[in-house]
């Protein structure tokens, strides 16, 4: 589903060079749900937004579901983060205005099909929120408006969630809530990238990325002791 | 991203925040309602000046008025220099070409009338009785005084009608009589609407008895307010109107240098200066609410960078979930659009609205000119497109990770 070959990022700040992700490889299976970690700073956020093709790598390959997007442009990036991506992130991002229904048939609406409302519906459906579907987003707890976020992610279907940190501004109850969606999204099938820097929430994935300086250090699973899997040094 | 959706998303952005939007469509909207009723009542005084031209261009006539330099309205025997007579007029028709008639006025205002309890004060006009084939003067009812009339000084009055309903209200006035200035008249016409003269006069508030009746038995003068000399052909004026001048010149003794002591007008000419002003003062006005619109257009620009810097995060977000750059920017100049093209309207519906309540209470004439008003929409939506363009390509240009962080 993905696979990056030697990617790099580097960023220019006035005439100085800073790399933020230094050849990484990674190789992620349809269906798998794994974790990205690392503190912060570590480029793992640089990371998640090459793979969700929100930027372009300055150098390296990156095959999205078969395809090679290193070097789409703009319009190209646009319409693949339509179909074949779903965001969520730390702050929710919903628009504050738009009730939860709206919220969530925003991405159809860049897209020329119809039965936007009964899909947007059905979204919300699976997410538990039928009944808030005309709510606005204020007048949501913290975690109903994650899930809203979540079916707005989830409405288009898309191959691969990416959640960027998705439970950093939860109380526990409800980031439980949130990783019990994501293990049922899983057991459904999804591919799921979850970008955090918390090892619990980590340990829900089948796989841990762990990332520092802009490189993959090691990789654990939550049932194995991650000593015994390191290849470098642990944080 | 379909047409339809991309409006819903923009309509949506406005509403979203009432009182920007409200604040964004008040400039526009202050500009076309300005430009309306300028552009109307504009229009409306030059069609009240062409009304009253092609009334007046109907025959060719010189007027020639006491006094030098240039007088609007007409003044009273009492009032003007006593330089023009009945024997300059009786010159004029012998002496100079092309002349088929010539007309004497003796008009005075202020003079008081009075029927049974009923009193009022008009201005009263001595004219000769081939006055009415030179400048129109129907009679509704009754007749018209004949050189019967003139000839015998007889005590007859036509009324206008405004003056006929003041002294009689409801009631007949032909044959009744009248005071005026405590000299018996009997009432034998009653004038047909006509409205206003070329100079602004009321010219149906107003009394016309036989030209030598009003010299010898009202104002005992012999001096005249006016002459109305008929032309025989409209291409005559220009050149009989110089002879009339010179004629009278020579009569009165001017010395060459010397400043006339009478005025010789064309009708033409009068109406010429009349709209020319008019004109002048609503192209002034326009370029005045013009530029009102502009700034208008600049609140809106504005007021567009405010929201896209304040919207940063939502652009990110949409970039996020697919939009292209230029769904972002069709967005926003369509946000822009959509408000210019709303103020404009409504500024259309008040700008007309105000041009009829003006023209009702204040008594302005209002023309609503609607390619005009069509041109002033079109440009208030250049103005609004062109004001969400910089904004809207500040908002596609941004990157959408920078866009997400906020």
């Amino acid at each position: 589903m993905i696979r990056m070959d030697g990617i790099q990022k580097t960023y220019r700040v006035g005439d100085v060079e800073v790399p933020a992700v230094r050849g990484i490889s990674l190789h992620i299976q349809k269906g798998e749900f794994v974790a990205i970690m690392g503190p912060s700073g570590c480029g793992k956020s640089t990371l998640m937004n090459l793979m969700g093709c929100l930027d372009t790598p300055s150098a390296g390959s990156y095959l999205l579901d078969g395809q090679e997007v290193a070097g789409l442009d703009d319009d190209a990036l646009s319409a693949i983060r339509n179909r074949k991506i779903g965001f969520v992130f730390q702050t929710f991002n919903l628009l504050p205005r738009a009730t939860a229904l709206e919220n969530v048939e925003l991405p159809l609406i860049y897209r020329d099909e119809g039965g936007i409302r009964a899909k947007a519906n059905a979204a919300l459906a699976s997410v538990g929120l039928a009944d808030r579907a005309h709510h606005k987003p204020t007048e949501l707890s913290g975690g109903q408006q994650q899930r809203v976020a979540a079916a707005r992610a989830l409405v288009t279907d898309p191959a691969i969630l990416m959640a960027d940190e998705p439970t950093g501004n939860l109380d526990t109850k409800a980031s439980e809530e949130i990783m019990a969606l994501f293990g049922e999204l899983h057991r459904q099938g999804r591919t799921i990238v979850l970008v955090t820097h918390e090892p619990d929430i980590a340990r829900h994935a089948e796989r841990t990325i762990h990332i520092k300086d802009g490189q993959v250090v090691w990789e654990s699973r939550p049932d194995e002791a991650p000593a015994t899997v390191g290849t470098g040094g642990r944080p | 991203m379909k047409i339809v959706s991309t409006v819903r998303v923009s309509l949506k952005g406005l509403t979203g925040n009432k009182l920007r939007t409200f604040f964004m469509m008040l400039g526009v909207l202050i500009g076309i309602a300005a430009l309306t009723v300028i552009i109307s009542v504009g229009q409306g005084a030059k069609v009240q000046v062409m009304q009253r031209m092609e009334k007046m261009a109907a025959f060719a006539a010189v007027m020639v008025v006491p006094g030098g330099g240039v007088t609007r309205g007409m003044g009273g025997v009492d009032t003007v220099p006593a330089t023009l007579t009945a024997e300059d007029a009786q010159a004029i028709q012998a002496e100079v070409p092309n002349v088929q008639d010539v007309a004497l006025v003796q008009s005075k205002q202020g003079v008081a009338i009075k029927f049974g309890g009923q009193s009022t004060t008009t201005m009263v006009w001595g004219v000769t009785p081939n006055y009415p084939a030179i400048r129109p003067t129907p009679v509704a009812r009754g007749e018209f005084f004949g050189p019967e009339e003139q000839a015998s000084t007889a005590r007859v009055a036509v009324l206008g009608q405004d003056t006929a309903a003041t002294l009689f209200g409801d009631a007949d006035p032909l044959d009744q009589t009248i005071r005026i200035e405590n000299v018996p008249f009997k009432v034998i016409g009653l004038q047909k609407r006509l409205g206003v003269s070329p100079g602004g006069g009321n010219l149906d508030d107003r009394i016309l008895i036989p030209q030598a009746t009003a010299a010898r038995r009202l104002f005992n003068v012999t001096n005249m307010t006016q002459l109305v000399v008929q032309i025989k052909g409209r291409q005559q004026v220009p050149g009989a109107a110089e002879r009339v001048k010179q004629l009278l010149r020579e009569r009165h003794h001017i010395a060459a240098g010397m400043p006339d002591d009478f005025s010789v007008r064309i009708a033409e000419q009068m109406l010429g200066i009349l709209t020319g002003t008019s004109q002048t003062l609503t192209i002034f006005l326009a370029i005045v609410a013009a530029l009102s619109l502009l700034v208008g257009g600049f609140i809106v620009m504005n007021i567009m960078l405010i929201s896209v810097s304040e919207r940063t995060k939502e652009i990110g977000l949409r970039r996020a979930v697919g939009a292209r750059r230029r769904d972002i920017l069709v967005q926003f100049i369509l946000e822009a659009g959509a408000v210019t093209a709303a103020g404009g309207l409504i500024g259309v519906l008040l700008g007309v609205g105000g041009a009829l309540a003006a023209s009702r209470l204040m008594g302005w004439p209002a023309a609503i000119s609607w390619p005009a008003i069509i041109g002033a929409v079109v440009f208030a939506g250049i103005v609004g497109l062109v004001s969400g363009v910089q904004p809207a390509r500040k908002a596609a240009a941004l990157h959408p990770v920078e866009a997400l962080r906020g």
